[in-house]
């Protein structure tokens, strides 16, 4: 082991910017929280401002950053929007938070430079450190002015901190292979260790495990429901929406394409497809029938993970790289969607769409920016997700229509895709629930003349918004040739061309706009009606009201309180398990002398007959 | 050479004489028995930093007590082991004293405590030091039964139920070793341990010394609460008051126990492939039944002491892989149990100084009320449940990457799925002990007393930092010449021949 050895000196600046000084800033913050009182936003602000310049020039230039870490391809991008998205959590929770906030603050920092030091490193035991300390520093998030959360927060930790534990034999197994912690090393080793598959595909399952409990695939996404209702909103935005999502997906792709280089005709690329499809429909199902906002938001951080998985699990170059894009696409809308369901929780302080209802007249900014983001999630052209997902069904579809695979596989490439569409499909449905919901419809007791969020809480939201506008329109000529940058991908499959469809559609709302104009129409503004009628808080109609007869289908029924049961949550049924063994174990535990000294005899009786024989 | 030797036997003559001196005059002059103490065992904290040095530089140092040479006499052996040994009982005996100081205040024989105290540390160091068996088992039985008084200290009716039931399974054990001393003595007519070994390497492997062998590894499994010899454990070590559990769990269950085990089956018997997976099986048996057991409770204590069961699991199963690498994991992890450990019987104490529960549904929410306790315990449980970078993490990681480099992915993952269990008995602590709502009962409490904290910062930063103990440049001060003593295994007898003459 003794390739381990961490040199100080030969730690690269650019290392001690990304990485330590966000720590050490964070550990300042935490170890004396009173003496930075006054002084603490603007130290933080500055740290973040200073990283993410420092993470832009380290993804430009490609400085050689020492031996234990590297920048390419993969990692760039990834560096980015880390900064990025610590950058907007720290915006947004100025407002958001009434005390104590340097002590979010610090975990903030904590995270960043973490995750930077994860994803820069191509260290195994490095990695698995940092990916250890992100688990810590998700718990403390969780847990951050929320005690409500306790429960939930032991939950998460238990599933990520569990996949952590299997990620320590993966990376086992490999260095006890190839002696080695480093990623290039391992991977060109691997190939001449063929004799060893078995090994090697056990390995590959404890990485496919830490990584889908980061990102929150099925099935070990039940911890981002369960947080959900109870956790701070900057935390739900800023950890299972953005840099989980960013680390457990880039963590999947490093190993798929650079370690293990797995093979598009394995058995592991068809099951991660069939797990990505499967969790795109059942946390999209999920979703739908939710009343609380964050419950519903939530599911679909689970359900878009599915379209990454199904993305890298095709193997095919513009399935990855579609993979990849929908992981920053989601990290954007999906945070954009958290905060303006923040912003509103903040005014109205629910997040229950029952009891909201007409808030577009008064926060038009929030309202517009979840517009677009629920149209972005969709897949609606021209927004973001519809490019990221078109690009993952041409992945599938070329598989699909592949004919070197064997039935089977294209078989479960069909259901994959068919999932895929659904959920996009169901996706939109659920958000329509959303947007009517609060947004839209008569207002409710609670929603009655509230004002627009803070201007520190609007600008993040307003900000992602165009995000998804920027990289809807120049996808292919902006983020795929200059952030995500392939090396040599032909990207020739059928790219649709989004500003053409920008500018048709823009010259339809024109045309429209100069229809209207010129019909001379009178324009009378009132309050929303049914029937004729201003109806009362209590008659009056809710988003949710249009989704019960989902829960009534009698099949579809039954499975949803199987699911509320938690019968398929791996967690609950693991806890059953072992709740059982312990009953017989403590059974045994009487507490009576006599039946210890009686097992003493059994144990010596057992030991004799094994070592003396 | 001449002081350097005589330091040795200072470790046992000081907490010895420190012990008599304080039942003498500690009724008179309570605070001077404090001071005395306490200075006693920082004394020995230092000079187990030299004996590091000296090993470094000597690698063996041989006492012989009264000049008398062995195999007549009896002699101290300082080698690796014993020097890793006694850094980690004399390191954590003195953030125990230094807890102690106010924590002992609430009962009444103060002085009684320290004198305890001293001997069960007297005895520690004699087991660690001692190079003869009989004398090992004296120590032992000196270590023993002072732990029996403490565990009775607080003379309620469930300390002394606790205590009798310790009292009569360790004697049994106790009892078994005695009788395989006397039937190695019988058999070979020597007790020096290097004598011992380098005559049963002489002659055929008898019988009567796997016999022994068996007897001793039910002895020294007992005291080191291996199951299916645990029982006692859960019992003792929540009866006791916290710092003595927090040394009963941290210190003795390994001096008394681990050490000799390791000591007398690598250095002396010699261990074959049966007896390293006979390690290995009880290693698993441990880890899984301890921690099933924690996971289910609900007293603090109680749940801590399962959880040294588990982790005595985790020893045995890096010792029985018995390569350089499980060994180094093994012995890590036990100088690393021995400082979370008590770092979190420590903190169940500092709970039940300031709420008066060990119950941990009656606390909740006092992380904001209790900051130093609340971060220390957190930084413990992250570091028994293996969370990087917290010291446990290191060891188990070595012992995990050990285990399947030794071919035994079975191994690797039986220890994952115990490190998965541990964390999530060690989530349920912090969601009920500090996490969460504030129960109304506790809005007045403050934390714990200035010394208190100072020794449970003090074991925090250890947890923190420990993984610098295993990089290079600061392993071969610290754990290699230990790893090296276990792996060069029966060739102890000629390094101690070899340096008495």
């Amino acid at each position: 082991m003794n390739n381990v050895m961490l040199n100080i000196s030969s730690i690269n600046i650019n290392i001690w910017i990304t990485c330590l000084l966000p720590i050490v800033t964070g550990g300042v913050f935490l170890v004396f929280p009173k003496c930075w009182e006054k002084m603490f936003k603007l130290i933080t602000f500055l740290t973040i401002v200073f990283v993410f310049i420092c993470q832009i020039l380290i993804f430009i230039k490609r400085p050689f950053l020492g031996c234990n870490f590297n920048i390419d391809n993969l990692n760039g991008f990834v560096l980015i929007f880390l900064g990025l998205f610590s950058l907007i959590t720290a915006v947004y929770s100025l407002k958001y938070f009434s005390s104590k906030l340097s002590v979010f603050y610090a975990y903030v920092l904590f995270a960043l430079g973490v995750s930077n030091f994860t994803v820069l490193t191509n260290n195994m035991l490095f990695l698995l450190i940092g990916w250890g300390i992100l688990g810590i520093v998700l718990y403390l998030l969780i847990n951050y002015a929320s005690p409500e959360s306790a429960s939930a927060s032991k939950k998460t930790f238990i599933i990520v901190g569990g996949a952590d534990a299997f990620l320590i034999i993966g990376i086992a197994i490999l260095w006890s292979l190839t002696k080695s912690f480093n990623f290039n090393e391992i991977s060109s080793s691997l190939s001449g260790l063929g004799h060893y598959s078995g090994l090697i595909n056990i390995s590959f399952i404890c990485f496919i495990v830490a990584a889908i409990a980061k990102a929150g695939a099925f099935p070990l996404h039940t911890w981002i429901p369960e947080i959900s209702p109870t956790t701070s909103i900057p935390t739900l935005a800023f950890m299972p929406a953005s840099l989980d999502k960013l680390l457990g997906i880039y963590l999947l792709a490093r190993c798929m394409i650079d370690i293990f280089k797995i093979s598009p005709m394995s058995g592991f690329s068809l099951a991660l497809v069939f797990l990505g499809g499967f969790t795109v429909i059942a946390a999209v199902m999920m979703a739908l029938v939710q009343h609380n906002m964050r419950k519903l938001l939530s599911y679909h951080a689970v359900s878009q993970v599915g379209y990454m998985l199904i993305g890298l699990g095709s193997m095919h170059p513009i399935g990855i790289l579609g993979g990849l894009f929908h992981m920053l696409n989601n990290t954007i809308y999906k945070t954009c969607l958290f905060l303006s369901a923040g912003n509103v929780e903040k005014r109205t302080n629910t997040t229950d769409l029952d009891k909201l209802g007409g808030l577009a007249r008064f926060m038009p900014l929030t309202f517009t920016a979840m517009l677009i983001a629920s149209l972005s999630i969709s897949g609606v052209p021209p927004f973001n997700g519809f490019y990221s997902k078109w690009m993952v069904y041409q992945g599938v579809i070329i598989r699909l229509t592949d004919t070197s695979f064997s039935f089977f596989a294209r078989g479960v490439y069909g259901v994959a895709l068919i999932f895929a569409l659904l959920g996009s499909a169901l996706t939109l449905a659920s958000f329509l629930k959303v947007m009517f919901g609060v947004f839209l419809g008569q207002r409710s007791k609670l929603t009655s003349g509230v004002k627009e969020a803070d201007k520190t809480m609007v600008i993040p939201v307003v900000f992602l918004a165009l995000l998804c506008i920027v990289f809807g329109l120049f996808g292919e000529s902006f983020v795929l040739k200059y952030l995500i940058n392939p090396i040599s991908v032909n990207l020739e499959y059928g790219l649709w061309l989004p500003q053409v469809v920008m500018i048709l559609m823009l010259f339809a709302g024109t045309l429209g706009v100069i229809a209207f104009a010129l019909s001379r129409s009178k324009i009378r503004i009132v309050d929303n009606f049914i029937g004729g009628e201003v109806l009362s808080d209590e008659v009056r109609p809710r988003a949710t009201e249009f989704y019960i007869s989902i829960r009534e289908n009698g099949v579809l029924g039954s499975i949803y309180n199987m699911a509320e049961k938690k019968i398929f949550d791996i967690y609950e049924v693991c806890l059953k398990i072992v709740f059982g063994i312990i009953r017989v174990l403590r059974y045994l535990h009487n507490g009576i002398l006599p039946t210890y000294l009686v097992w003493c005899l059994i144990g010596v009786l057992i030991l004799f007959f094994k070592i003396i024989k | 050479m001449r002081w350097e030797l005589n330091l040795l036997c200072v470790f046992i003559v000081l907490p010895l004489a420190g012990a008599f001196l304080n039942s003498l005059v500690a009724r008179r002059f309570r605070k001077f028995s404090t001071l005395w103490s306490n200075l006693i065992i920082f004394i020995l904290f230092l000079l187990s930093l030299v004996t590091l040095k000296f090993v470094n530089q000597y690698s063996v140092l041989v006492y012989k007590v009264g000049g008398w040479s062995p195999p007549f006499g009896i002699t101290l052996v300082l080698d690796g082991l014993s020097a890793f040994m006694l850094l980690a009982i004399n390191l954590i005996s003195f953030t125990i004293t230094l807890f102690s100081i106010n924590y002992m205040e609430k009962f009444t024989a103060k002085g009684k405590f320290y004198t305890l105290f001293l001997l069960m540390v007297a005895g520690m160091n004699g087991v660690v030091l001692t190079g003869d068996i009989f004398n090992l088992f004296v120590f032992l039985e000196i270590a023993s039964i002072a732990s029996y008084a403490l565990v009775a200290f607080g003379t309620e009716k469930d300390e002394l139920e606790a205590a009798f039931k310790y009292i009569v399974m360790s004697t049994v054990a106790s009892m078994f070793v005695l009788l395989g001393i006397g039937l190695l003595y019988s058999y070979a007519s020597t007790l020096n341990m290097a004598d011992l070994s380098s005559y049963l390497a002489q002659t055929e492997p008898a019988l009567v010394v796997k016999f022994a062998a068996v007897l001793f590894l039910f002895g020294f499994g007992l005291k080191a609460a291996i199951v299916p010899f645990h029982a006692w454990l859960p019992d003792a070590h929540p009866s006791a008051p916290a710092p003595i559990s927090a040394a009963l769990s941290g210190l003795v269950i390994k001096a008394l126990g681990v050490y000799v085990i390791v000591r007398m089956f690598f250095n002396v018997f010699g261990v074959t492939s049966e007896i390293l997976g006979v390690f290995s099986v009880l290693g698993i048996v441990s880890m899984m039944v301890g921690v099933l057991l924690a996971l289910g409770q609900w007293d603090f204590k109680r749940l801590l002491a399962y959880h040294s069961i588990s982790q005595v699991g985790y020893i045995m199963l890096g010792l029985g892989l018995g390569t350089p690498l499980g060994i180094l994991g093994g012995l890590f992890h036990l100088f690393n149990h021995s400082v979370f450990k008590p770092l979190l019987f420590l903190n169940s104490g500092s709970i039940e100084y300031i709420t008066g529960t060990r119950k941990l549904n009656e606390m909740g929410g006092l992380r904001e009320k209790l900051p130093v306790t609340a971060n220390t315990s957190f930084i413990a449980s992250m570091s028994i449940a293996g969370i990087p970078p917290f010291n446990g993490f290191w060891s188990k990681l070595i012992i995990i990457i050990a285990c399947v480099e030794a071919g035994r992915i079975g191994y690797g993952f039986w220890a994952v799925l115990g490190s998965i269990l541990t964390l999530a008995s060690f989530m349920k602590v912090q969601k009920y002990a500090f996490f969460g709502k504030l129960n109304e009962k506790y809005t007045q409490i403050k934390e714990a007393p200035f010394l208190m904290q100072v020794s449970m910062l003090f074991l925090a930063l250890i947890c923190v930092f420990g993984g610098i103990l295993i990089l290079p440049g600061v392993r071969e001060y610290f754990i290699t010449p230990a790893v090296d003593v276990v792996v060069r295994g029966i060739a102890y007898k000629d390094v101690v021949i070899g340096a008495i003459k």
